[in-house]
C-alpha cells in the first residue's frame, strides 16, 4: 500500500513540470540576429516573429510579421539581455536561422562572437552566417521582403538556392564555421549580403506594395578571412572559382562570348572538384582537378552549329578556359591575401602529415603562396536544351 | 532556517517510516545500524541546508592520486 | 520475505545490465575527454579501451566463476578474517560509493546545462534519487525485468541515431589517422577504460543472483565486447560527423549529435528523444552501484535487512554529490586526471587481491587441507 502511494506521489511530482518550462507565450522566437559595433560597445538586433502576424486564421492589425529589437552591451550576453527592457519576453534562440555579422566585427575578429555562441545552450549548430557588406546589421534585418513574410526565411531561402545556382555564395553553418577557425589547413570564408536601395526605404510595408521593391537584398562575393579577421572581398569570378575548387559548386551559368555582343549561355549541372598534393622535392604542390557536366540553355552566335560535335567541343574547351580563369583567379587572390581559404593546407596535412607538422605554423604566410597548382578541369556538354539549332532567323 | 526544518521533518519521516517495522521484527542490530545512518544523512543534510561548508569527498582522490595522469 | 539469495536474474538481464552498465555516462562526456587527447584519433582510444576492457572482463569472469555464488564482499570477510576482510570490503565499497558520485554529478550537470538551466541541482537529484530507491526496494528481479525491458528501447534509439546521422558522416574527419602519436591515443584510452570497463567490477556483486552456476565467463565478456562496441560506434560518429574541433568543444558531444539529425527537412529536433538514451544508461549504473553499495553494506555489517538504510544512503549520496561538484571545472580536473587512476585501483588491484585469495583458497583445498 505504501509503495503503491509513493509511486502515485512520484508520477504526480512529473506532473508539475519541470522547474525551466516555458510557455510559448513566454518567448520571444529569433529568427535572425544581427550584430553590430557601435561606439565600442556590441549592438545586438533580434528579428523576432510577431506570430499572430503570420498566423492565417486571425488576421489581426496591420502589424508587421517580425519586430525588430536591439540590446547594446560590452558583452554580448549583456546585449542580449538589455534588451529586455524593451521587449516583452526574453528570446528563444533556438529557431535561429540567420545570423548577420556586420563588416566591422568581422574586420575586428570573430573568435569572441563565435565562443558566445558555442557556449549558450539554446543556439543550435544549424544557422547560416553571413557578412553584411555596406550596410549595417540591423539594416539588413529591418528589410521588408516580397514572397516571404519572415524576411530572414526569405535570405535564408535565397542563399541556399544561390548557393546551389549560381555560385558566388556559400551557405555556412555554425560548425563549418568553428571547424575552419579551429583548423590549421583552412581558413574561413562567408558570403556577402548587401543592401540594394534604400535603407529607409526597406522598413517600410510600402517597400513590398509595389513590384518591384525599391530596397531589397542580394548576396554579393564571398568574404576571405585570416585568422578569425575579414581581410578581404572576393569579386565575382573569384569568388566562382572559391566555390568550384571547394567541391560546393553544385550548377552555375557561363557565358562565352562569340564577337562582340553575343553569348553563348552555358549552363553547368553539376561540378565535382577534388583537390590532390603532392610533396616534389620538398616542395608543396597541388592539383585541382574539377569535372563538369553542362548543357547549353542560350544559344545567340550564328556562327555556332550545334548539330557539329567539332563545334562542342570547341565550347566545351572555351567553358572549361572559363572555369579555370575562375580557379585561378580565386587562387591568385588567395595567394596575395596569404591566405588559405581554398584549404589546400588541409588536404595537404591529411596527405603529408609530418610534412605538414613542419610546415603549418608558417603556411599562410611562406609556404602557400609559393605553392605551385596546377588545374586539371573537364568540361563535358551533354545536352543543347530541347532543341538544335533553331528555325528563328537570325537578322 | 526553513529547509533545515525541513531536513529534520524529512528524518523524522524516515524514522517514521523504517523504525516500527525494525522493533516490530526485533532487529537490534540493524535498528542501530539505521539509526546511526539516518542521523548521519541527517547531520549532513542539515549541515548542507545551513550552508555549512562541508569538504569535498573528491579532495580524498585528489589528495592520493593528485598530480594528474 | 524471501530470503536474499533466492531472488535469481537470468543470464540475458546479467548481460544487459552489463552492457548498459558498460556504457553508463561514458556516452555523455567520454567523447570530449578522448578527443581532448587523441583528436581525431579518438575511436582509436575507444578501440584501444576496448581491448584492455576484455581484458578486466577476463579477471572479472575468473573471478566470478570462482566465487560459486558467494558474494565478493563475503568472500573477502571469510578468507582475510573480519579485520582485513572488512578494510577490503569497505574498500571496495568506497569505490562504489564514488562512482555514483560520478554519475550522479554528471547527470544533473548534463540536465542544468543542456535541458533545464534554471531548475535547481537538488530538485534534479531528488527526483532521481527517489526512483532509485523506489528501484531497489522493489528488488534486484524486478530491476533486472525493467532493464530488459528498456533495452530494445535503447538499442532502437541508438540505431536511430546512427542510420539517422549516416548521411553526415565524412570519413575525411577521420584522417590523417593515427598521426597524433600512440601517446596521445593512450591517453585517451585510460579514463574510457576506467569509466567503462575497471567500473563495471560492481558486477561481481551480481554474481549470487544469476542463475547459471559458474559459468559467467561467457555473459561478463559478451556483455563487455557489445557495450564497449556500442560505444565505439558512438565514438566514430561524433568524429565523422562532427569533427574532431567540435567534438573537443562541446562537453556532451552526443547531444549535438541528436541535434543534428535532420531527415528530409521533417525529422528535426529530436534532441529531447534522444536525451532516453542516456537517461536509460545512467540510471542503470547508478542503481546497479547502488545495489552494490546497499547489499555490500549488509553484508559487511552482517545484517538480516537492507532496505531501511535505503533512504539514508540516498540523502548521504545527494549532499555529497551537491558538495562534490561545486563547479563543472573543479569536476573535470579531478574526473580527467586523477580519477582513472582511482577507478583502476580499486577496479582492478582489489579484484586481482580476491582472484588470488580465490586461487590460494582452491589449491589449499586441492591438495587436500
Amino acid at each position: 500500500m505504501l509503495s503503491k502511494l509513493t509511486i502515485l506521489a512520484l508520477c504526480l511530482l512529473m506532473l508539475t513540470g519541470c522547474w525551466s518550462r516555458r510557455e510559448l507565450n513566454d518567448i520571444l522566437v529569433v529568427l535572425g540576429a544581427g550584430i553590430d559595433w557601435e561606439e565600442g560597445e556590441y549592438l545586438v538586433s533580434f528579428q523576432v516573429v510577431n506570430p499572430s502576424e503570420i498566423s492565417t486564421q486571425r488576421k489581426s492589425a496591420d502589424r508587421p510579421p517580425v519586430t525588430l529589437y536591439q540590446g547594446k552591451g560590452k558583452t554580448l550576453f549583456e546585449a542580449a539581455r538589455s534588451l529586455t527592457a524593451e521587449a516583452p519576453r526574453k528570446v528563444y534562440m533556438g529557431h535561429l536561422q540567420l545570423y548577420v555579422l556586420s563588416e566591422e566585427i568581422a574586420r575586428r575578429g570573430l573568435n569572441d562572437v563565435v565562443d558566445n555562441m558555442l557556449r549558450d545552450n539554446e543556439f543550435r549548430m544549424d544557422f547560416n552566417l553571413v557578412v553584411a557588406k555596406g550596410t549595417s546589421a540591423s539594416d539588413i534585418l529591418k528589410l521588408y521582403t516580397p514572397l516571404e513574410k519572415l524576411p530572414t526565411n526569405n535570405m535564408l531561402q535565397s542563399l541556399e538556392t544561390s548557393e546551389k545556382s549560381w555560385a558566388p555564395s556559400v551557405s555556412i553553418m555554425l560548425d563549418e564555421v568553428l571547424d575552419k577557425l579551429s583548423n590549421d589547413g583552412t581558413e574561413l570564408a562567408l558570403t556577402g549580403i548587401q543592401l540594394i536601395g534604400d535603407p529607409n526605404m526597406g522598413e517600410s510595408k510600402k517597400n513590398v506594395e509595389v513590384y518591384h521593391p525599391p530596397s531589397r537584398f542580394r548576396y554579393t562575393g564571398i568574404a576571405a578571412f585570416k585568422g578569425d579577421k575579414l581581410v578581404s572581398w572576393l569579386n565575382e569570378n573569384e569568388s566562382k572559382g572559391y566555390t568550384d575548387i571547394t567541391d560546393n559548386l553544385d550548377s552555375t551559368s557561363i557565358e562565352l562570348a562569340c564577337g562582340e555582343r553575343d553569348y553563348m549561355g552555358i549552363e553547368i549541372i553539376s561540378s565535382n572538384a577534388k583537390i590532390e598534393t603532392k610533396l616534389r622535392s620538398g616542395k608543396p604542390e597541388v592539383a585541382v582537378s574539377i569535372r563538369s557536366e553542362a548543357n547549353i540553355v542560350d544559344r545567340s552566335c550564328k556562327s555556332v552549329d550545334l548539330t557539329d560535335p567539332e563545334a562542342i567541343k570547341r565550347l566545351e574547351e572555351e567553358a572549361a578556359k572559363q572555369l579555370r580563369s575562375h580557379a585561378e583567379a580565386a587562387v591568385k587572390k588567395a595567394k596575395r591575401l596569404k591566405s588559405d581559404i581554398l584549404g589546400f593546407g588541409n588536404q595537404l596535412g591529411k596527405d603529408y602529415p609530418e610534412y605538414w607538422k613542419t610546415v603549418k605554423d608558417s603556411w599562410n604566410e611562406r609556404y602557400f603562396p609559393q605553392t605551385e597548382v596546377t588545374y586539371n578541369i573537364k568540361l563535358m556538354i551533354r545536352k543543347t536544351g530541347t532543341t538544335g539549332n533553331s528555325t528563328l532567323k537570325h537578322s | 532556517m526553513a529547509s533545515f526544518l525541513a531536513v529534520l521533518a524529512l528524518a523524522g519521516g524516515v524514522f517514521w517510516l523504517e523504525a516500527p517495522g525494525l522493533i516490530r521484527r526485533k532487529r537490534k542490530r540493524e535498528l542501530a545500524v539505521f539509526v546511526v545512518f539516518l542521523l548521519a544523512a541527517t547531520a549532513l543534510y542539515g549541515a548542507l541546508a545551513l550552508e555549512v561548508k562541508l569538504p569535498n569527498p573528491f579532495m580524498i582522490i585528489k589528495l592520493v592520486y593528485g598530480g594528474g595522469a | 520475505m524471501k530470503g536474499k539469495a533466492d531472488v535469481k536474474i537470468s543470464v540475458r538481464q546479467f548481460t544487459i545490465l552489463v552492457i548498459l552498465g558498460v556504457i553508463g555516462d561514458s556516452i555523455l562526456i567520454l567523447p570530449t575527454i578522448t578527443a581532448t587527447s587523441a583528436k581525431q584519433d579518438a575511436w582509436l582510444s575507444m578501440l584501444l579501451a576496448m581491448l584492455l576492457g576484455m581484458g578486466a572482463g577476463w579477471l572479472f569472469a575468473s573471478i566470478a566463476d570462482r566465487l560459486r555464488g558467494e558474494s565478493p564482499v563475503t568472500a573477502m570477510q571469510a578468507r582475510l578474517g573480519a579485520w582485513a576482510g572488512g578494510a577490503a570490503g569497505l574498500l571496495l565499497l568506497f569505490n562504489f560509493f564514488m562512482c555514483v558520485l560520478t554519475l550522479l554529478s554528471e547527470m544533473s550537470q548534463f540536465m542544468t546545462t543542456q535541458l533545464m538551466p534554471e531548475t535547481p541541482v537538488n530538485a534534479i537529484l531528488i527526483v532521481f534519487l527517489a526512483v532509485v530507491i523506489v528501484a531497489y526496494r522493489y528488488g534486484l528481479e524486478a530491476f533486472a525485468r525493467m532493464s530488459e525491458l528498456l533495452f530494445p528501447v535503447f538499442a532502437l534509439l541508438l540505431v536511430f541515431l546512427v542510420v539517422f546521422l549516416i548521411p553526415q558522416v565524412k570519413i575525411e574527419n577521420l584522417q590523417p589517422i593515427g598521426r597524433t602519436g600512440f601517446f596521445s591515443i593512450w591517453e585517451g584510452a585510460l579514463p574510457s577504460f576506467a569509466a567503462g570497463f575497471a567500473e563495471m567490477v560492481v558486477l561481481l556483486m551480481l554474481v549470487p543472483h544469476v542463475a547459471a552456476k559458474g559459468k559467467l565467463r561467457r555473459p561478463i565478456l559478451t556483455g563487455f565486447a557489445v557495450g564497449g562496441a556500442m560505444m565505439l560506434a558512438v565514438v566514430l560518429l561524433c568524429v565523422t560527423v562532427l569533427g574532431p574541433s567540435l567534438m573537443e568543444t562541446k562537453y556532451y558531444p552526443t547531444f549535438v549529435l541528436a541535434q543534428k539529425i535532420t531527415v528530409g527537412d521533417f525529422l528535426e529536433r529530436l534532441e529531447a528523444i534522444m536525451a532516453f538514451l542516456w537517461i536509460i544508461t545512467v540510471f542503470n549504473k547508478v542503481l546497479l552501484l547502488y545495489y552494490g553499495l546497499t547489499t555490500g553494506l549488509s553484508q559487511l555489517l552482517k545484517l538480516r535487512e537492507d532496505r531501511m538504510l535505503t533512504i539514508p544512503l540516498g540523502m548521504i549520496l545527494l549532499v555529497c554529490t551537491v558538495i562534490g561538484t561545486p563547479n563543472i571545472t573543479v569536476y573535470n580536473e579531478i574526473i580527467v586526471n586523477d580519477y582513472p587512476w582511482f577507478d583502476m585501483t580499486f577496479g582492478l588491484a582489489l579484484p586481482a587481491l580476491l582472484l588470488a585469495l580465490l586461487l590460494v583458497k582452491r589449491s589449499r583445498k586441492m591438495s587436500g587441507e
